[in-house]
Formats: structure tokens, sequence, C-alpha cells
């Protein structure tokens, strides 16, 4: 639909902006911190978005990196554009991955395609599963979603730990973690390269996500929900329903984003399976970076992929603690809370009344 | 099963949880919504047993933590007060940035964690009160507990006098439900939600102080592990009174003593004894939520 | 002497220019009524007086001497005390602790002051200051529990206790009955006795002449006039409001809708409140086709909860309606729509649009899943922009820029663009509420004549209004609600007395048939 004062190239313009200082100042600061440390932050950045964005085979990595990060970005965007704050992302990556893992090396005999689609299928379930626990207690029980979701997380992690230690334990590991999945359930690489089909196929799933955010009807009311819930509602729009759809959809991202890490990368679940700070923490600051919107995302999720990736090398070649991205992570979240450049309100002047008397003139309000 | 130790255990995990909900009360009633105390707890642990650890003196880490979380404090409430920010957004970026500032520090400082029982006596630091310790059964829950422990539970007066009783307490609950009136008084919004956010850093240090410096003298990665989250679950349930919201913050350090006890006594599978807490908590949510919207006739969004 | 005095006082907003140059004499002991149509400035002026918002430019003197004023606190202490439409009292709080806040006394003891609000010492202070001015209160009582009446009177408590000499109503009446009106004018009377000055700012030109002593009137950010209340009368002040001959009551085509079917039933309709109390018992409705059957009654009297039930926004515990045989009890608002009912809600901008989203997403909103604006899940950009521009041109929105959002139009015209989307539906029935609270003179015309349009085309209207005088323009039939209930019912409205319906909005029922 036409929005062109709202969406127009100025406040496509004002978008990146907003995004554009939260990056710039995080980097300065972690710049400050990395020159505390003892290096040199100049090379440092240099060596990190040069190996990662500059060089070819570096850059084909980071997109597969930058993969899950697109769809867990997606899956935080969903809800958060509904005012639904789902915390609970890295807990349905998780239990997504563990399913697929799970079906991915207990189930044998099958042709790839079909292996890798009914873990999938069956990530995608699981994901929605556990997203349908804070959905259903929100939309029906008024519970924050906030708190439980949270809550979950921390559960989660601690029943795919015994599972992994005990029922799905691989006996030959010298650590705790689950059988590798079979090689009928592994995304094969593309080229030689790091790629993967898992890649193309989250450029789909954004296809569909950019589809519904922009165009379709449920987009429009996922919009209206979060900005004003009462219209929402008076709208027909079922906010109590909507509330499931969404959060199921986030869930089957989120699900989606775990399985295809598991079947393209990591092959079995460990317990630093998400890594530091895990998928759905990166999943939130692209989707806030990219502000809640499928192109932003994809941008966003390829950045930031990078800006990782450029960080474990750096711990290796330097004594620069991969822990940065953490940091600048952190700093960028709180940084992008606030908005530097807003829509400056439109106002009109009092004009003397040219026409009919029964006329009035055009006002705005104050915004 | 030791019920002496159980209820013990009770006490010494409650009262973590306690402090952060005294101090998340103020911000609860003031309506702030603040899920940084877990960040703020994690950064008051961690400085406060690398303090430890580099001077030797508990009051000076003790110190250190309050400064510490003063500064998020005054962060959080300069993002999300002062310029508007979008506060979920800003709470969980002071827990990541806590998380990660500590790991990065460790990291650099080359250890898996912080150990400061080389220069801190935990035993020395439990209080052992002369002639309740004597009582059977009770001396054996009651007394043995660190300073701070006893300092929570006696917070719970303290802050319900403050709330109820005091000029500022009265200013926090208008401010959170009608910053209109408040303005229209003069009330200085602003200053008393900021005064809300730090009452609460304050207390976060404290609680994490007492969890890792007082009863371990020992610092590693993600130790709060969603206590400052169970600590606003408690708030909700409580809906900001001191004196319930501190009901629920038992309870569930009740929930965590059962499940770290029955831990000892099972077998491979004990790691699922350390769920009980966080369903506990979902499951009451749940019902204090059903409880409170009874009687809701109007679709839409459930204001939780 | 004058007691409060504005000189060539402004306040501009960016470009616009909210007060200009304003002149503004009050004289010590009177009461002045400040008039005014929605938007004429008159809010600003008072935000000044009080110290919530600071001149551009000009100034304002007390008793000869000029005083800026930084906040209320400012305003208060210069004597001027304002009591706000909207009452800015805490609900769970008592009367004291709502009089004394922000001024609480600490306990004194010898030893010295301690940090606790002395409690004892101030609820006595309070009940005598509210004996000496005859408020009737009981200070210990939760605000939350008092009728709107009362809380008013401890709105003004709360200024006569920080010893005002002046005291600023704004729009006092707008949610009294006309009963409480007239005790408002005896306690307004009383306190003028006393030495107090009052000004009263209001758009309510039958109280103007009731209440005051001297009226100013503002017009688009000017003073237009400047008289004594006995020299002038309403049909003077409403010329000078706006500017030209104004039509008080619309002609409207008295008919008898009798004889025509029952389209809209409702039977038994009872519910209760989030606290589990009753606030709707037992309402019985019936509208026919062609016909306006207006609710009248003083807010809070359970229409905002009548109206949320009849639109699917609430359930009801019992309740029995139905639309031309279709059955609609308990509803959600989706099938509502799809069963013929147009809803004009309560507050606009809470539930009838969305001020950040643009016209063309609030023109289809509600109707968004009908197969002209959708199609397999997805939007059609091209027919709503089509239908946006349709509606603009029959519905005569002001729009500056038809891409641009609604916040950006005035209250009028985001009424009129609710009234068009729903009106373009072809209702049955037809459920507005407040149709045209907080807009403009003309609007209001325009929006009444939509309405008798639609119902002389045959669709059922119900209409739910604090304001009289539009029930009375509109209706023709009207129930009065009181207390969650149907209390009267009047068939004849062309006879009826405004007397009588205010005595049933007061709860009063009619032994006998009103005006016959």
């Amino acid at each position: 639909m036409k929005r062109r004062a709202r969406r127009g190239s100025s406040l496509f313009g004002l978008g990146i902006a907003n995004s554009l200082i939260p990056v710039v100042s995080a980097f300065v600061i972690g710049a400050i911190i990395i020159a505390v440390v003892g290096e040199n932050p100049w090379t440092t950045y240099q060596f990190m978005l040069g190996q990662t964005l500059f060089d070819a085979s570096g850059f084909v990595k980071t997109l597969h990196y930058a993969t899950p990060l697109i769809l867990t970005g997606l899956a935080i965007a969903v809800t958060f554009k509904a005012n639904i704050f789902n915390m609970g992302v890295e807990g349905q990556v998780l239990s997504g991955a563990f399913a697929a893992g799970v079906v991915g090396f207990t189930l044998k005999g099958l042709p790839a395609p079909v292996h890798i689609t009914v873990c999938l299928l069956v990530a995608i379930a699981v994901g929605m599963l556990v997203a349908l626990v804070p959905a259903v207690l929100k939309a029906y029980f008024g519970v924050n979603e906030i708190v439980v979701t949270l809550m979950l997380n921390y559960a989660i992690v601690e029943i795919l730990r015994v599972l992994a230690q005990t029922v799905f334990r691989d006996p030959t590991s010298g650590y705790v973690s689950t059988p590798s999945v079979a090689p009928s359930a592994t995304f094969t690489r593309l080229f030689g390269t790091s790629l993967t089909l898992f890649t193309p196929l989250a450029l789909v799933v954004f296809v569909a996500m950019y589809v519904l955010f922009k165009r379709s009807r449920l987009g429009y009311e996922i919009t209206a929900m979060g900005i004003n819930p009462g219209f929402a509602e008076a709208s027909g729009m079922d906010v109590r329903r909507k509330i499931m759809t969404i959060m199921l959809i986030s869930g089957a991202l989120s699900g989606l984003a775990g399985a295809g890490f598991m079947l393209s990368e990591k092959f079995k679940y460990t317990l630093d399976f998400s890594g530091n700070p895990g998928l759905g923490w990166d999943g939130m600051l692209v989707a806030l970076l990219g502000g809640h919107d499928p192109v932003g995302i994809v941008v966003a999720a390829v950045l930031y992929a990078a800006l990782k990736t450029g960080a474990d090398s750096i711990s290796i070649f330097s004594d620069v603690p991969k822990e940065i991205t953490g940091v600048i992570q952190g700093l960028i979240i709180l940084l992008l809370s606030i908005r530097y450049f807003t829509r400056t309100s439109v106002v009109a002047r009092r004009r003397a009344p040219t026409r009919k008397s029964s006329e009035e003139p055009v006002r705005a309000a104050q915004s | 099963m030791n019920v002496e130790k159980i209820l013990y255990d009770m006490l010494s995990y409650s009262a973590p949880i306690i402090l952060c909900v005294l101090g998340g009360n103020f911000a609860h009633c003031a309506n702030v919504l603040n899920i940084a105390l877990e960040g703020m707890m994690l950064a008051g642990a961690f400085i406060s047993v690398l303090v430890v650890l580099l001077t030797g003196n508990v009051l000076l880490g003790v110190l250190a933590a309050v400064i510490a979380t003063f500064v998020l404090g005054l962060i959080f409430s300069f993002f999300g007060i002062t310029r508007r920010g979008n506060v979920i957004i800003t709470g969980l970026a002071i827990n990541l940035l806590a998380a990660s500032v500590s790991a990065f520090i460790l990291k650099a400082m080359s250890l898996p964690n912080l150990n400061a029982n080389s220069v801190a006596n935990v035993a020395g630091m439990k209080i052992h009160i002369p002639v309740v310790e004597s009582i059977p059964f009770v001396g054996e829950v009651v007394s043995g507990h660190p300073l701070l422990t006893y300092v929570a539970f006696l917070g719970i007066a303290v802050m319900s006098v403050v709330m109820y009783r005091t000029r500022f307490g009265v200013y926090v609950r208008v401010v959170g439900e009608n910053e209109d009136a408040a303005r229209s008084v003069g009330i200085k919004v602003d200053a008393i939600k900021y005064a809300a956010v730090l009452i609460g850093a304050v207390c976060c240090a404290l609680a994490g102080a007492n969890m890792a410096l007082e009863k371990m003298a020992l610092f590693t990665n993600g130790m709060t592990a969603g206590i400052g989250f169970i600590a606003i679950a408690a708030i909700f349930c409580g809906r900001g009174r001191p004196g319930t919201t501190s009901v629920y913050a038992i309870a569930f350090g009740l929930a965590q003593s059962l499940a770290i006890n029955l831990n000892l006594s099972a077998g491979p599978a004990s790691g699922l004894f350390n769920t009980i807490p966080y369903f506990m908590i979902i499951g009451i949510l749940t019902a204090v939520s059903i409880v409170q919207h009874k009687n809701n006739r109007v679709r839409g969004l459930i204001d939780g | 002497m004058n007691i409060v005095e504005t000189v060539g006082l402004t306040r501009t907003f960016g470009d616009f220019v909210a007060n200009d140059g304003i002149d503004l004499r009050v004289a010590q002991g009177e009461i002045k009524a400040i008039v005014g149509e929605n938007g004429a400035g008159k809010s600003t002026l008072m935000n000044m007086l009080y110290g919530l918002l600071t001149p551009t430019s000009g100034s304002i003197r007390v008793r000869g001497t000029e005083c800026t004023f930084g906040s209320p606190a400012d305003a208060i202490k210069a004597g001027l005390g304002m009591v706000h439409q909207h009452f800015k009292l805490v609900p769970s709080l008592s009367v004291w602790e709502n009089v004394v806040l922000g001024i609480e006394k600490r306990v004194q003891t010898r030893a010295g002051r301690l940090p606790f609000i002395d409690a004892r010492g101030q609820i006595g202070e309070v009940q005598a200051a509210s004996d000496r001015y005859g408020m009737q209160l009981d200070v210990t009582a939760t605000v939350g529990d008092l009728s709107i009446g009362l809380k008013q009177r401890v709105e003004i408590l709360k200024m006569l206790y920080r010893d005002v000499e002046i005291l600023i109503l704004d729009e006092p009446t707008a949610v009294l009955t006309p009963q409480e009106v007239d005790g408002l004018i005896v306690t307004l009377n009383e306190l003028k006795a006393q030495g107090k000055t009052i000004i009263v700012i209001t758009h309510k030109l039958s109280e103007v002449m009731q209440l005051s002593d001297s009226v100013t009137v503002i017009k688009r950010g000017h003073v237009v006039a400047d008289l004594r209340t006995a020299q002038t009368n309403e049909r003077e002040l409403a010329q000078l409001m706006v500017g030209r001959d104004v039509v008080l009551t619309l002609h409207r085509d008295e008919r008898d809708c009798s004889g025509n079917d029952v389209a809209y039933q409702v039977r038994g309709l009872s519910t209760t409140d989030e606290h589990g109390k009753q606030v709707l018992s037992d309402i019985d409705l019936d509208v026919r086709r062609g016909e306006v059957l207006g609710i009248a009654g003083v807010e809070g009297n359970g229409q905002s909860e009548l109206l949320k039930v009849l639109t699917g926004l609430m359930t009801a515990t019992h309740a029995a309606t139905t639309l031309e045989g279709r059955d609609l009890t308990n509803a959600m608002p989706t099938a509502i729509r799809e069963a013929g009912v147009g809803i004009i809600h309560e507050d606009r901008y809470q539930h009838g649009l969305c001020r950040e989203l643009t016209i063309s997403e609030n023109v289809i909103a509600g109707y968004h899943e009908r197969p002209d604006v959708c199609r397999h899940g997805l939007l059609r950009p091209h027919e709503i922009a089509g239908k946006r521009d349709r509606l603009i041109e029959e519905y005569d929105v002001r729009v500056a820029d038809p891409d641009g959002v609604v916040s950006q139009l005035s209250g009028g015209n985001a009424q009129k663009v609710i009234i068009a989307r729903e009106f373009d539906a072809a209702p049955k029935l037809l459920i507005a509420s407040q149709p045209t609270r907080g807009v403009d003179v003309g609007s209001i015309e325009f929006i009444h004549r939509k309405i008798l349009q639609l119902r002389d085309a045959g669709t059922a209207v119900l209409l739910i209004s604090s304001e009289l005088s539009e029930i009375m323009t509109l209706s023709d039939r009207i129930v009065v609600m009181y207390k969650g209930r149907i209390i009267g019912e009047i068939d004849d409205v062309a006879h009826a007395s405004t007397t009588a319906i205010g005595l049933l909005m007061a709860g009063i029922p009619q032994t006998e048939e009103v005006a016959r």
C-alpha cells in the first residue's frame, strides 16, 4: 500500500540514520576497549571486517553464518512489531535444533531431500509448540510474555542438557554431545564453499515474510496491533487470536533457524551450540538494527555475522577476546533504544478564511 | 531429606531475590518497567568479587558493587526516562552488557572465573546469633547466614514503611498511577522515576554481593541464572507491595532450595529438578493473572 | 481592580499560533466565563495562567504585578488554582491524601521532624477546610469510590486548601447532571461570597448565562469580544464564537416511526465490570428502521459499557440481541460488522482510528477482509487508494496530504473519516456514540445531517450522547440511562421538556408520562 508520506525515501533515510548512529558509536566505544586491552583498534577492525566482508570466500562464509540470523531476526521482528516481546527465541531455536538433530541421527535410510525435510518440519513444529505456551498464557490469561519466555529459556537449556547427557548422549564423545546427524540429513556444501541450500531456503522465507509484512492483511493487522491494540480489536482483528498466530510464526521461524544451523554447520547438539551470546540474542540485535523491516534485517544480519566471525578469528590472532562482540552488541542495542531523529510534526499555519465560512482551515494536531 | 537444611537454604536463596524485589518494587510502582534487575545483579556480583580479589577488603567490594550498579541505573534511566527510549530494549541491553563485559574482563585477565577465597573468609562472613543458634531446629535454620541475608529480611519492614508512610513512597505511587496528577501538583516526575530505578539498582548490587561474595567468594559467568527475572515475576505477582512480593520471593527461594536438595539425592537426571523453580514461577504467574482478571469481560488485549 | 490581567499574551507551537495577543481582564470577586469553540485556544490560555505552559510573548499580571509561572507551583503561590476538566486525582488514595498531595506535612516531634507523613494532623485540617467551604466530603473516603460530582469537589478543595484566591475551572459541567450543575452554581456563588474570583472555561452557552458576570469570547486564538453577561444572550455569543449565523438546532423532519419494523432488538442485557460490580442491568432496546433512538444520560451511567457490549468489545452476562432476526448476542466485532452494523466509537483515537496510520489504512479498518480491498490474504493498494479518494470527496474531509497520517487531521475531519468508512458500508444499523465530541461546529452540522440522511434512507440508528441538545436534535425517541438501567422513555421528543429529561438523568423517575 502506498504510504508515501511515511515510508517515502525521506523516512527510509531516517531509518538508516537511526540505526547508523548506534552502530558508529558502539564501534567507537569498542575501539576504546580494544585500545585498553593493548591492541590497535584500527587494525583490529580492519582485520575483522576485511576478512569477512571484503574477501570473496570470507564474504560467502559470512553469508552462511548470517542465514540463521536472518530467520531469528524475522522471528523477533514479527512479534516486536505487534508489541509482543518474545524473549524466548533462544529457547525456541535450541529446541528446534535439538529436535532436528534427534530426527537427523535416529532416522536412517531416507533419501537426503526427504530426511532434511522431515527434520525441518519437526523442528518447526517443536519451535511452534514451545512458542505456544507463552502465546496462550498471554492471549487468554494476560500473563506477561517477557517473564514467561525468559523462564522457559532457562528451563529449556536445562532440559536439553539433561537429554544430551542421558537419553541422547553420544557415548563416543569426550564432552557432552548428541550423536552426529546422518549424512542424509546434512545440507551439502555448494560449489565447495561454506554455503549450503539453507541460505537460499532462508531467502525464500525472507521473501515470504516481506510479502507478509508489506502487503498482506496480517501484516496490516500486526502493525495496527503494535500501535493501538484497542483500535485493532475494535476493527475486528481479534487480538487474542492474532497473538497466537504471531507467536506461532515466530516459533516456526526460530525452530527453522535452529534446525538449519544444526544441519548445515554443527551437526550435533553441544552445550555451546548457540554460541555466545546466542542465536536468539543475535537475532534480537539484527531485528532492532534492521528496524523490524525484512530488508533491514537481511542487511543487519550480514553485517553482524561479519562482525561475529571476524571477532572469532581476531581472538586467535590477537589478545582481543572474542567477547568483544557481546560488548559491542550490548552497546548497539542500548543506543538503539532511543530514536535520534523523529519525523517532525507537520504543522499548518493559521490561515485567514478565504473560502466559504462553513469551511474550516486545515489544521494539524500536535504530534 | 534434611528439613532444617531445606529451610536454611530457602532463607539463603530467598535473600538475593528479596533484595532485588524490594528495590524493584519502586520502579514498578512508578510505572517504569525495569527488566535490567538481572544485569544489575550480575554486575554487583562481579564487581564485588573482583574488588575483594584486588583489595582484600569486603566492605570496599560491596561499596564498589553499589557504585557500579548505580552507574548502570543512571544509564538505564537516561536512555529509558530522560530520552524516552523503549525501556524493554534498554533493560535488555543492560543485561547483555553486564554479561558480556564481565565475560570480556575475565577473558582479558585470562581467568575462567574469579575466586576470592584466598582473600575473603566465607565462613567468617556467616553470622552466628548468640542465643538463637542454640535453639533446636530454629537455630539451624535462622542462624549462620551472612549479613546481607539478614538485611534482606529486615528490609521488608523498612521498605514497607518507606513505600506507605513517607512522602517519597507516596510520590512514587502517584507517579505510577497518574503521572498527570503528579505533575499538576508540582511533583518532579522524572526525578522520582530516576530515584525509583536507582534504589532498585543499589538493592541489586547488594543482592549480587550476597549471592557471589558472601556465600561463595566466587564469580562465574552468568551465575545469576535468571534470579533477576524471577524477582520481576515476584514483583508482578505481588503488584509492587513490599510485603506480598517478598512472600512470593520466599516461595521461589523455597523452590530453588528444594531443587538443589532434591538434586543431591537424585541420579543423573538431577538437572531436571533445576527446572522446578522456572516452571513454578510460570505456574504462579498464570494463577495470579487468572485471579486478577477473573472478572474481565473486555475483549482484546488483557493488560498483564 | 483587575485581579488578573494578561497583556498581549501569545503562544505558538512551531508555525501554529494557538493564542495571538490576548488581552484578558478579570475583576476581583467576579465570575468570568471564557467561551470559544473547540480548538479556539481556551485551554492554551488557561494552561499559561496555571503555569503548565510558558508564553511565547506577552505578560501575565496578578494584582498589578507581572508574574512568570514556570510550573503550577508558581501559579498557586501567586494565588491561581485550576480545576481541570479531566480530574488529576489518584483513585487509590483517600480524599485528604489527594488534597495535600505535594505539600504533605511530616510528623513533628520534640526531637525534630521525622520523615513520615503526619496523617492524623492533616486529616483534621482537610476536614475543617471541607466544612468551611461547604463541600460535604468525608476526607477519609477513597477517591476512586466517589461520584463524579464529589470528585470535582475534591479537585476544588485541593485548590482552596492551597489558599488560592482565583479559581480557574475548565469545562466543569461536562460531566454533571443538570441538577449537579445547579449544585455547582451554588458552590461557586458561595465561594464568590467569600471573596474568591472565578474563571470558568466552557462552550456551553446556557450555563454561561446562568453562571457568569462577564464573558470573554475567543475565536481562533484572538479575543473577539468582552461583554457583561447581563447585556448579551446565547445567540449573540454563538455568533461571536463562530463568526456567522449558527443554526443552533437543525430543522428536523418530524416523522412517526411507530409503524416501522423493529430492526434491532436488545433484551435483558446485563453485565459486570472488572470488579464484579453490576454496571448494566436488564437493558431492553428496540430500534426501528428509519428511526433514531437516542440514549441520554450523564456520562458514567453505563453508556460506555453498553456501547462496548453492543459493539463486541465486552461480553454481557445476560443478553439477547438480534438484528433483523440474526442473533448477535455477545458476537465478536467482525460478526457484528458483517451483519450490517456500522459503529462510531466513543473515543475516536482509542477505537475508531489509529493516529499513526495513514488515511488509507484507517479507511479500511474493520472492513479490511472484504473482497473489494483484500484478495487471498493480500491487500489491494490500488483499490484502497481509490476508495480513500472517493470517500474524501464524498464526505468533504479536509486533508493537506491524502497520503498523510490521521494525526494530521483536525478532530472534525478525523471523525468524518470514521463516518465515511462506516456509512459507506450501507449499514442496516448505525451505533453512534458521542459522534460530535471535540468537533468544530461546521463539522457537527455536517455529521448531524449525514446521520439524518442515513435515517431517512431506512437505517436504524442508535445514538448515545451526553450532550442533551444533540439527543434532542436528532432523536425520534429517547431513553434515559441512569446507573446502568433504562430509567425512562420519551416518545414525543418534539414536545419533551429539558427539565423532565434532566430529572430522569438525575435518577428521578417520572410517575406519569413525560409531557404529552
